[in-house]
């Protein structure tokens, strides 16, 4: 179906039919224990999402959208987040896709947006540079127009970092500096950026659980094609600052929270503390009613704001509100469910973070809880989650300015 | 902040200490050594280890006439110092655990038989041997005396069966002290006693499990595990009140090591804050990071000042021993998490690497707070005290 009419729960029932039929099974554990999924493993679910129309629901039809409404949008991702489905590339289908509707002229529209529906091609993001990161007004690296046998194109120079995902991308948008001697965020282009270009290279960088988790990506004198710039040339702040916007109100990540939440209750229901279950411990229940109660406030306010936007409220700098609070209840969640394991969480084994145990692997001395494996590390990476996509200081800053004027 | 960390109440000796641990901060103490350390097969440095027992770093706080060097007191100087360093070597777990385990139970009401706990307490402290505290249990969680491993008679000796984790140390350990049961349920602090069993002994199998801050936590299987008579430490003594000594006084070294780790997160966060610089001026010029900054330092002044507090009274009667580490450890365990998690904010992107030393240090602040008793667990013991 897209966007016929259909009864809220047949639709969300035809999403969880297709979850099932869909979803490969080892995926859809990996992700229940909050273990990080390969790409190629992720690449199987979003071609079957794209075969079933599904994969970029919020776009124009005309690119591969399904004309749902919010709500239904809303659900449908609701359900995928508590099917256990794992996160799509939202660089390529939450940013630079919607970034190409809005601001891309028709030949790139017609080029990028179905090699991006297709899986053709991988997207990261460059914004971040080593003396730039909220910052972003600041960055340095340089683009130089030319003009050669093949034609007028940019030279680019510098290095961006805190990549995510570049080594598993083939396509890089990054912000430039295109005039040196604008103010700081006036001289800045937006460019699209073939990895495979000569001048391209990466650097892992090793997260704090031991995993593949950035990169610095260099760019020395990489030939640009002027055909590959987004928008006007020095126009590249508009876009960049649009893209916070799309999608604002899944920032507060309550699907996400929900599940999470349910795996800390089945830890609270399953391990055993001073002979009774956690969820008898009083300590447990509370700190487990508060995060409940945090999420239910988050729920309701990102409805509120839901329903205003669909009754004709345009959304503003006051959706920074769901970011800020939905990455600390995720980071307080997981500190519960590690408070929850206990000390089976100190072991590191730093395969637990993406593998399944093999299914031959000799029996340990000690069965661990099944979240116990991967919850520390999974704990850590949610500290990023304050920090990346504009830090919680930053969005303080912003909704001081902007939204009580200060 | 200095590097050097002076006490106006140290005795001579003290101060000498307290400097020379000062001066291992800043020699070894350094991002890279660590990082060179944690590459070697233990997980730590073997040659380090051998410069602790030098200086009498593995002696301190345990029985004189056994090799021993200083009170408890003594000990929580270097404690601080290697908390500091985030230094890999286990020596909270030998030195911290194990070793004030031997004391306690020489000290019992039946002394040391065969002066078993008297030997082991000497090569400890000579650096020659390395002994572990097997007590926890998977089902136990935070409860030492939760224990399902048996004990039994057979021939003249006695027979071990049952499963041990979070062994402390226990990757390189040489030697295992055990903790079984005669008799009782499961969760009766009751009919304890502790087994002295050599790493190599038929029947046990140890898988040595590095902990994601940087310390070992091995589990142990026992099936027949067959011991002499003799490996009975102790006497014939209920061994609890000797274990939960041994548990406490490690549980307040921990408190000083984390002290000691929020004090090095504080400092490479100042620093960071005033080099670093954003939208044309250093980060630290922003009131509200400075005032986190600010809510940082007095929590390592609180934690180190409580922890310090519950050193010093170990040797008070159990009542107020137990309080006093309670005191300390749900003090500390939020406040030290607290502490590495506004590290990693502080520094942002960079403090989720592995390549700087905020991460490392953050890691065994938020690992300590799930060790020897969480927040909930002493806040449990304070309340039922």
């Amino acid at each position: 179906m897209s966007g016929g009419p259909a009864s809220p729960d047949a639709f969300r029932a035809e999403v969880r039919a297709f979850l099932r039929e869909a979803l490969p099974g080892t995926l859809r554990e990996k992700v229940r224990l909050g273990l990080e999924p390969d790409k190629q493993e992720v690449r199987v679910w979003e071609a079957a999402l794209r075969d079933r129309g599904w994969l970029v629901p919020h776009w124009p039809v005309e690119w591969g959208g399904t004309g749902w409404s919010p709500a239904q949008r809303a659900a449908f991702q609701e359900e995928l987040v508590l099917g256990h489905a794992p996160e799509l590339n939202g660089l390529t289908f939450e940013m630079i896709g919607p970034v190409l509707i809005r601001f891309g002229d028709d030949a790139q529209k017609r080029h990028f947006l179905p090699r991006m529906v297709s899986l053709e091609h991988v997207w990261c993001q460059g914004y971040s540079e080593p003396e730039a990161g909220s910052d972003l007004a600041s960055l340095r690296t340089r683009a130089v127009r030319g003009t050669d046998a093949g034609g007028e194109h940019y030279r680019v120079d510098g290095s961006k970092i805190w990549t995510s995902s570049a080594q598993h991308a083939n396509w890089i948008f990054c912000l430039v500096r295109t005039d040196v001697d604008a103010r700081a965020q006036e001289g800045i282009s937006f460019l699209l950026i073939d990895m495979s270009t000569p001048g391209v290279s990466l650097r892992p960088i090793i997260g704090i659980h031991g995993w593949h988790l950035f990169n610095q990506v260099f760019l020395d004198g990489v030939r640009v094609p002027v055909e590959n710039r987004v928008g006007a040339e020095n126009g590249g702040w508009t876009i960049a600052k649009s893209l916070l916007e799309f999608e604002r109100l899944n920032l507060a990540r309550v699907a996400e929270n929900r599940r999470r939440l349910a795996k800390v209750r089945s830890i609270g229901e399953t391990v055993r503390e001073a002979g009774v279950p956690l969820f008898e411990r009083p300590w447990f229940r509370r700190r487990f009613a508060e995060l409940d109660v945090r999420l239910e406030a988050l729920a309701a306010t990102v409805m509120r704001l839901r329903l205003q936007a669909e009754a004709g409220r345009r959304l503003g700098a006051e959706t920074g509100m769901l970011k800020l609070v939905g990455s600390r209840l995720i980071q307080d969640i997981e500190n519960l469910a590690v408070d929850a394991l206990g000390p089976q969480t100190l072991p590191w084994d730093r395969d637990a973070h993406h593998a399944l145990p093999a299914p031959d692997a000799p029996t340990p001395i000690v069965e661990r809880h099944p979240y116990a494996p991967a919850a520390s590390s999974r704990r850590f990476v949610t500290r990023g989650y304050t920090i990346a996509g504009g830090s919680s200081e930053i969005q303080h800053e912003v909704l001081a300015k902007q939204v009580l004027g200060l | 902040m200095d590097i050097v960390d002076t006490d106006p109440r140290d005795d001579e000796t003290r101060a000498m200490l307290r400097d020379a641990a000062a001066r291992f901060v800043e020699r070894e103490g350094g991002f890279e050594a660590r990082v060179a350390a944690a590459a070697a097969p233990d997980g730590f440095s073997r040659e380090r280890w051998r410069a602790f027992a030098d200086m009498g770093w593995l002696a301190l706080g345990l029985p004189e006439d056994c090799g021993g060097l200083g009170a408890a007191g003594d000990a929580a100087v270097v404690a601080h110092a290697l908390g500091r360093s985030i230094a890999l070597e286990p020596w909270l777990a030998h030195v911290g655990l194990a070793g004030p385990l031997l004391a306690a139970l020489r000290a019992g009401p039946d002394g040391d038989p065969g002066g078993r706990c008297g030997a082991l307490l000497e090569g400890l402290a000579a650096g020659e041997r390395m002994p572990a505290l097997a007590a926890w249990e998977p089902q136990g969680r935070h409860d030492a005396f939760d224990v399902e491993a048996r004990a039994t008679r057979e021939g003249d000796g006695w027979r071990l069966d049952g499963t041990k984790t979070l062994v402390l140390g226990g990757g390189a350990a040489d030697v295992l002290l055990v903790v079984a049961r005669l008799d009782g349920a499961t969760r009766d602090p009751h009919g304890l006693a502790v087994f002295e069993v050599p790493a190599g002994a038929p029947g046990l199998a140890r898988r040595a499990l590095p902990t994601y801050d940087g310390r070992q936590a091995a589990d142990l299987r026992l099936a027949g595990v067959r011991i002499d008579a003799g490996a009975r430490l102790g006497g014939d003594a209920d061994a609890w009140p000797a274990i939960e000594r041994a548990i406490d006084q490690a549980a307040a070294l921990a408190c000083v090591e984390a002290a000691g780790t929020m004090r090095a997160v504080l400092e490479a966060t100042r620093a960071y804050l005033q080099q670093r610089r954003q939208f044309g001026r250093p980060l630290a010029a922003n009131q509200v990071l400075r005032h986190r900054l600010v809510d940082l330092f007095v929590d390592v002044e609180q934690a180190r000042a409580i922890s310090e507090t519950a050193v010093a009274r170990l040797d008070e009667a159990p009542a107020a021993r137990r309080r006093a580490v309670s005191l300390a450890k749900a003090f500390v365990s939020p406040a030290a998490r607290r502490c590495g998690e506004e590290g990693i904010q502080l520094h942002g992107a960079i403090g989720m690497t592995d390549e700087v030393a905020i991460g490392h240090l953050a890691k065994r602040l938020v690992g300590f707070a799930n060790l020897l008793g969480d927040e909930a667990w002493h806040l449990e013991r304070l309340a039922a005290s």
